[in-house]
């Protein structure tokens, strides 16, 4: 039983980290403290006899929600030891739980007494929770907008050289005095290779590279060699478009 | 037939008296309790009935079953429960960039910008998972009723109308009497000796407990991990419980756990209060020997189970005790495409739950409002 617990907690607060789906915490205060009460060995947490806090509640048919014959809704909870995941039907009276038989147990109880007993609230977690769901798609579609398969792969062996190199992946650029007080010709002139490929990849943001159907030029900023090409073939792309839109 | 009370000495008067209605409600608790006790013994896990399980025991229970039709005689089956889900789809290209002789500077790229799996591919992957059978033992020849000996032995001692003090040897007056009480409590009360079913604990706080029996249905739901990782999870674990404790309340302080009369026909011979035990043992020799007997002997007595689409009840005789459902992603969503390790990879997978094929267990006690008072 205790494994099966644990398993489901994994299962639930990894889906949720990876869609990147928070509880409400002004609803249901702070989480940092659940630690401490699921630890047995911690006596200044205990955590109160027959409560469970319920984190949030969704519709779990996402498309009829309420309106179902039975409506039925998904809740997430923390018994003071484990995160759970029930599902249960959707009443908004113990006496409505108990004229049909079904046990006022002490997850209703508490479902009952959340902030989460409110149809437009159970509908407001659920469009909360679909949307997060629902960013993966729009994270796509943007993505599609802007995508080129050659900046990827620029990206991607970048990513690999700075792997093999040893460096901390991700690890934040800091801003020195020296830096800030480089010149314009410093700057160009000491351009590690990783500035120059960052630069190409702004200079691929900019929207007159991106409508650009002059493939040479293109592909003449991803083979410049240093900061000074990669302006230069700029310049002469913007040149180039400039002179098709005024023939046009 | 007729309610005929147990007789127990009355310490406040120094008498014989008639056992009151917290009396009987205790009998009856136990009654209940230990028939809660015997249906335990019959579950292996996951709701399966034991295999060793004594066959008087368990009627009326429901269990969960790999078989398609019933175990044998002694069950009723109820049909197929499909659990559904739709698969995800993915795609994978690779990143096998031309050579840069091609005039084209991109045209080592033409091949990475493929696109996400279409909505039918996974739309129209709604499929049978899996199938989970349930049957009911119901139909088992029920033990012998309860002998004279047993009466003389375990039973309890009554008024008789006619003017006598003697054991109560009418089962029909025993089941009135203690049953039907047992009965309403199942239904209404507090539901010890019950079924539900629920994904989480039903228990409605200390004292009550609601034994978990295990998975009885199992909802499963599509999962896709990057990079083409399809596969399943329980999206919910639809457990069966069995109802075997709840505080006594009023009832247990009331009446201190008064017993009944007893003939005594060894040693000083003449009537005797029982020992009514104590623990898990309190009042098991009437409840074993003679109540639960009765009981298993009038089919219009003995709680059982159904399960349908609908939750209207018939009547007063029958409670809901659960319900369960399918759920699979309906709508979906994509993602990608990702280069990973030179390969480039799309996914399109579950986005929005719905829940279909929406079940209840329904607990029904005979077929009309007489097998309860």
């Amino acid at each position: 039983m205790a494994e099966e617990q644990a398993s489901q907690e994994d299962a639930i607060d990894n889906f949720n980290n990876k869609i990147g789906f928070d509880y409400d915490t002004s609803l249901i205060g702070a989480l940092n403290k659940d630690g401490f009460y699921s630890d047995p060995e911690n006596k200044d947490f205990i955590w109160p006899e027959n409560y469970v806090r319920i984190n949030t509640a969704r519709w779990a048919d996402m498309i009829t929600g309420p309106n179902g014959s039975d409506p039925q809704i998904f809740v997430e909870s923390f018994d003071g030891t484990h995160n759970k995941f029930d599902q249960i039907p959707f009443r908004s009276t113990a006496e409505e739980y108990d004229s049909v038989g079904i046990p006022v147990s002490i997850l209703i109880k508490s479902f009952l007494e959340s902030p989460f007993n409110d149809i437009e609230m159970i509908t407001r977690e659920t469009n909360r929770f679909r949307s997060k769901l629902d960013e993966e798609e729009r994270r796509y579609k943007a993505f599609c907008e802007t995508f080129s398969g050659e900046e990827q792969r620029l990206y991607e062996e970048w990513k690999a050289s700075r792997s093999s190199e040893g460096e901390e992946f991700g690890k934040m650029d800091t801003v020195t005095e020296e830096q800030v007080s480089k010149t314009v010709w410093q700057i160009l002139s000491e351009a590690s290779t990783e500035d120059l490929f960052k630069f190409k990849l702004d200079i691929f943001e900019q929207e007159i590279v991106q409508n650009s159907e002059n493939r040479d030029l293109r592909s003449k900023i991803r083979k410049a060699k240093s900061i000074c090409e990669v302006c230069a073939a700029y310049q002469e792309l913007i040149d180039a478009e400039t002179e098709t839109k005024e023939t046009e | 037939m007729a309610i005929r009370r147990p007789l127990r000495w009355d310490t406040a008067t120094g008498a014989l008296k008639e056992m009151s209605d917290s009396d009987l409600a205790l009998l009856a608790y136990y009654a209940r309790y230990h028939w809660a006790q015997e249906h335990l013994a019959t579950y292996t896990a996951n709701a399966y009935r034991d295999g060793s399980a004594t066959a008087t025991n368990g009627f009326g229970a429901p269990y969960r079953t790999n078989s398609t039709s019933a175990t044998d005689a002694n069950y009723t089956h109820h049909g197929a429960y499909n659990d559904t889900r739709k698969t995800p789809s993915t795609l994978s290209n690779a990143d096998n960039d031309e050579p840069q002789s091609q005039p084209n500077a991109f045209a080592g790229d033409d091949d990475d910008s493929f696109g996400v799996p279409s909505e039918a591919s996974f739309n129209d992957t709604l499929a049978t998972a899996q199938t989970l059978y349930k049957e009911t033992y119901d139909n088992a020849t029920a033990p012998s009723n309860p002998s004279t000996s047993d009466h003389n032995s375990h039973g309890y001692m009554i008024w008789d109308s006619s003017g006598y003090v003697k054991v109560e040897y009418e089962v029909a007056n025993i089941a009135d009497t203690v049953i039907k009480l047992a009965n309403a409590a199942m239904l209404s009360g507090d539901k010890v000796g019950t079924y539900y079913i629920s994904t989480s604990d039903p228990s409605e706080g200390t004292g009550h407990t609601w034994s978990d029996l295990g998975t009885f249905i199992e909802d499963t739901i599509s999962t896709y991990s990057f990079p083409t990782t399809t596969g399943s999870s329980i999206a919910q674990a639809h457990k069966l419980w069995l109802k075997t404790d709840a505080p006594l309340d009023s009832v247990e302080s009331s009446v201190a756990l008064t017993s009944y009369m007893q003939w005594s026909s060894s040693g000083d011979i003449g009537l005797k209060q029982v020992d009514k035990g104590s623990g898990g043992s309190t009042f098991s020799n009437i409840a074993t020997n003679i109540i639960i007997p009765i009981w298993k002997n009038n089919s219009a007595l003995i709680p059982k189970y159904k399960f349908s689409a609908s939750n209207t009840l018939a009547g007063s005789w029958e409670a809901l005790k659960g319900t369960y459902s399918d759920t699979y992603y309906d709508t979906s969503q994509t993602t990608g495409p990702t280069l990973d390790s030179s390969t480039y990879y799309s996914a399109r997978y579950g986005l929005a739950t719905t829940t279909v094929n929406t079940e209840y267990m329904i607990m029904y006690i005979g077929s009309d409002a007489t097998s309860y008072r």
